[in-house]
């Protein structure tokens, strides 16, 4: 099992390929979410998709929201989906997007069934038929063109940028040049870096976009209040002099290939290559965008330590620091911590990386599924603060097309 | 010789540290990510762990190169084997913020 140009995958009615096997049951809204976790608990292959809200959002908000409910009911690790909401509109509305994609699927409402026990009983009995079905699906071997990895990184540290990051950025180079997909994100850390990333941008309307994304960001974060340039007493303790070589640090894990295209918060590409997603970066909130984006596994550096981990997607934790290789040792999944103790380079390191990679795309379950740290947290759009954005942008117009009948 | 200090881009003109300095010791390190030769060049002054070392002269205006990219702009003449930080370089992108 040398072979690291391919995977075995389970196929997909849609075409895509998956590494994981699932039965996803999802709640469509969080008054549901003790159901869906008595109906996932009971049944071994059964995986719970939940998350906070759901109920009474609207625009964008509600929008992103049901993308990436979408997004975990049609991913290629997922075999079957059953939808559980509170009525039936809003399973229904989630089921059909992934009926669209040539999966078995199936809906409950806990209003029309009768409450939880009923819904307990019917939910287990579809969703045992599901499991059971899904067992018939074999691995086949796959060319790794049809991987794409997400990459993140969480309580970073003076080691991310020189080791993980860097090593990591050579599997997603490596991945990208074999015809695959990387999807770099978390928009706040490449404040400081983003000209760098732009210059490699396939077209003009992509760079725009990258460049677009990052300003936005940084006014959002000044908006209310934050600070914006993300660089605290900590970073320069640990030698790090500017805010730039922070951001070329964390920008490191997306390698050195063309950026192809700028997606947002769980949007699925519409290319191979390297990809940029426009998402906040605390990792519980990437991850959950990267999966939800169809993202296949995750490529989690983390300096200090951070244990979560995708239920859908499995997260590969890695870390490049000595010391955490030892004190984190439980919830790592690949140790390149030799890049500064053991005298080998980034070239090992990534070869490290990427021998992982492929194990666990070949079934190997990485130490947050084994462990069970799994998490879902889907970012929330400031309706009000997108609403002043356009009422400013309007004024701004006006004022504009003023100047314009004077001149 | 094992290496205590990492060049991350042929183009680099620091290395950060990866041991505690003192002024005459060593800094080793590949001279990039895929050669397997070892360089060094001794600490002007001590320079702490993940801190960077100059592994050549950077005028004073000119650019602090790490992995490949300015990160910062020296403020004054930075010697070879110097400790780079906030002393001697600001962003190019946030003004003197320390």
């Amino acid at each position: 099992m040398n072979d690291i140009r391919s995977f075995l995958g389970f196929s997909r009615p849609d075409g895509s390929v998956g590494i994981r096997n699932h039965v996803a049951v999802i709640a469509a809204m969080d008054n549901v979410n003790p159901v869906v976790r008595r109906i996932a608990s009971g049944l071994k292959g059964a995986i719970p998709i939940w998350a906070a809200y759901g109920r009474g959002m609207f625009g964008e908000d509600a929008e992103q929201h049901f993308r990436t409910l979408v997004g975990y009911g049609t991913h290629p690790n997922v075999a079957a989906t059953l939808v559980i909401s509170m009525e039936p509109q809003s399973a229904k509305a989630l089921a059909d997007r992934v009926a669209a994609s040539g999966r078995p699927v199936a809906w409950l409402a806990v209003q029309a069934v009768g409450g939880t026990m009923r819904t307990v009983d019917q939910g287990q009995r579809i969703a045992l038929r599901m499991i059971a079905d899904a067992g018939r699906i074999v691995r086949e071997r796959t060319p790794i063109s049809e991987l794409v990895i997400g990459l993140e990184c969480g309580a970073s540290d003076a080691t991310s940028g020189l080791t993980a990051n860097s090593a990591t950025g050579l599997t997603a180079d490596w991945l990208v040049e074999h015809g695959g997909t990387a999807i770099l994100s978390e928009t706040e850390e490449i404040i400081g870096a983003e000209d760098t990333l732009a210059a490699r941008a396939v077209n003009h309307d992509v760079a725009q976009q990258l460049l677009n994304a990052v300003r936005a960001r940084e006014a959002e974060a000044n908006f209310i209040g934050a600070d914006s340039m993300g660089f605290g007493p900590d970073n320069s303790d640990g030698g790090l002099s500017t805010l730039e070589e922070k951001s070329l640090g964390a920008v490191r894990k997306g390698g050195t290939s063309k950026l192809m295209e700028v997606v947002c918060n769980a949007q699925p590409p519409s290319t191979r290559g390297l990809v940029f997603m426009d998402a906040p970066s605390p990792g519980t909130e990437n991850t959950t965008a990267l999966a939800a984006a169809g993202c296949h596994l995750i490529l989690f550096n983390t300096g200090v330590g951070n244990p979560v981990g995708n239920p859908i997607a499995p997260t590969l934790k890695i870390t490049g620091n000595p010391r955490t290789a030892e004190h984190f040792a439980d919830n790592l999944d690949v140790d390149v911590s030799g890049v500064l103790t053991g005298g080998y380079g980034l070239a090992e390191a990534s070869s490290r990386i990427r021998e992982a990679l492929i194990h666990v795309a070949n079934g190997m379950m990485t130490r947050s599924e084994i462990l069970g740290d799994l998490e879902i947290s889907i970012s929330r759009i400031d309706l009000g603060y997108r609403r002043m954005l356009k009422h400013e942008a309007a004024v701004d117009n006006r004022h504009h097309g003023v100047a314009s009948a004077l001149d | 010789m094992k290496p205590n200090a990492l060049k991350v881009d042929p183009r680099d003109n620091v290395a950060t540290v990866l041991t505690d300095l003192k002024t005459g010791d060593a800094a080793i390190f590949l001279s990039d990510a895929t050669d397997e030769s070892l360089l060094s060049i001794i600490a002007g002054e001590g320079i702490p762990y993940g801190h960077k070392i100059a592994l050549q002269t950077v005028r004073r205006g000119e650019a602090v190169i790490k992995y490949g990219a300015p990160i910062a702009t020296a403020t004054v003449d930075i010697e070879s084997g110097m400790h780079v930080h906030l002393h001697n370089v600001r962003s190019a992108r946030i003004g003197a913020r320390a």
